[in-house]
């Protein structure tokens, strides 16, 4: 299994997924260890529309990147860090393919 | 020591991000310090999500960091709000500060259009924290759909595979399939067309009923709304056992509001963002249905 991410952007259809390749999994990760750990909690905001990223670990371990924050999950430890000016959601999105932002402008 | 300041204030486009250093983070700082008196009044409830102007997001970026300070932190209506730490600022109006003529927003692109909004936009934020008291909205208890499902957020929004493997249709539905279900699939009847005929047929053969075409709470089984965004999506909702409504957009938790943040008595009138269009009611009869 590959490392996936997922433009959180429909309710009904299936979301845009698609997977990242080894030198992209390094970079995300580099990315995510740049950012500043801050005293918060999120949950993917519940609402029509865009939302956000969300990238899994073939093993299970989740991030969820909206609204200028990052929250790493596995199992019931959480950790989060500060993205305030979208940096790593950004990059997320620009790894997809043209077929795929194609599909997740329809739906923004 | 380098500050990275985020005025956070757009929604869909990017927030301006600008940075500080040397003589000019220095004075920020001592803005932003504790103040010599303490304030006397209670601070302002943390600004939660809205729309517009938020706050100030600043983050000391480099390893000389001012230890009185969280690494990051934001500040919000003349408060500070940080890793274990929540007060007021010695300078009350930073914020017009960063977002005026000869403040950090110079620096941003947008130049004094830019300006101009940020300070009309601290204006109306000051305003709303200091004089609108913020409503806990609670789910009303009076039942009046006996044979609707449970409102239980809590069971659907366990941030693994029930969140993220069930949608919309799902919820409503109150059918845990973990397959994303998409409307006549399990029929071998999945609608062809992200409009309301496709989509209600592809429901229909799932067995759900269609319903008169008012909010009612059916006899047997419970209502269900579905709307699309044309061409692009389809979203439902759920009537709860107190006759309001609540949804599950996609893979993000169950919300008793809309889009505004408000109850939803009648997905008609509700915030849909881009869903559009009203399709119909339908009515779930429980253990009638497949979905996949």
């Amino acid at each position: 299994m590959a490392w996936m991410a997922r433009a959180l952007v429909y309710s009904g259809r299936p979301d845009p997924q698609w997977p990242l390749d080894e030198s992209q999994v390094h970079g995300f990760l580099e990315l995510w260890a740049s950012l500043p750990d801050i005293d918060d909690s999120l949950e993917a905001p519940s609402r029509l529309g865009y939302r956000g990223v969300l990238v899994t670990q073939p093993e299970g371990a989740t991030w969820l990147a909206t609204t200028g924050i990052v929250q790493h999950t596995i199992g019931a430890i959480r950790t989060t860090r500060s993205d305030a000016d979208g940096r790593l959601e950004r990059w997320v999105l620009e790894t997809a393919d043209e077929k795929t932002r194609r599909q997740m402008e329809d739906g923004k | 020591m380098t500050l990275r300041i985020t005025i956070d204030i757009f929604s869909g486009r990017p927030n301006p991000v600008v940075t500080v250093d040397g003589h000019e983070a220095k004075d920020l700082l001592e803005r932003l310090a504790a103040p010599r008196k303490p304030a006397a009044a209670s601070p302002p409830r943390r600004p939660t999500g809205t729309l517009g102007y938020r706050g100030l997001i600043i983050e000391q970026v480099d390893s000389k960091r001012d230890r009185k300070f969280p690494r990051a932190f934001r500040v919000a209506a003349g408060h500070l709000y940080g890793v274990d730490v929540s007060r007021p600022v010695a300078d009350s109006s930073v914020e017009d500060f960063v977002c005026g003529s000869t403040g950090p927003i110079r620096f941003a692109p947008g130049g004094p259009r830019l300006s101009e909004y940020c300070l009309e936009e601290i204006r109306r934020f000051h305003h709303v924290i200091r004089h609108y008291h913020w409503r806990h909205h609670r789910h009303p208890h009076r039942i009046h759909c006996h044979c609707a499902p449970l409102y239980e957020p809590q069971w659907w929004n366990d941030g693994g595979p029930i969140q993220w493997s069930n949608n919309c249709y799902n919820y409503a539905s109150d059918y845990r399939s973990d397959t994303f279900a998409q409307p006549g699939l399990a029929a071998g009847a999945e609608y062809q067309q992200l409009q309301c005929p496709d989509v209600r047929n592809g429901a229909i053969a799932d067995q759900l009923i269609l319903a008169p075409k008012k909010n009612k709470c059916p006899k047997e089984g419970h209502l269900v709304a579905l709307v699309v965004a044309p061409n692009s999506d389809f979203h439902w909702y759920r009537k709860g056992r107190n006759g309001y409504w609540s949804h599950k957009p996609g893979g993000t938790p169950v919300t008793n509001v809309d889009n505004s943040g408000n109850p939803i008595p009648d997905p008609r009138t509700a915030d849909r963002g881009g869903y559009t269009d009203f399709c119909s009611f339908m009515i779930v009869m429980h253990g009638h249905i497949k979905l996949r």
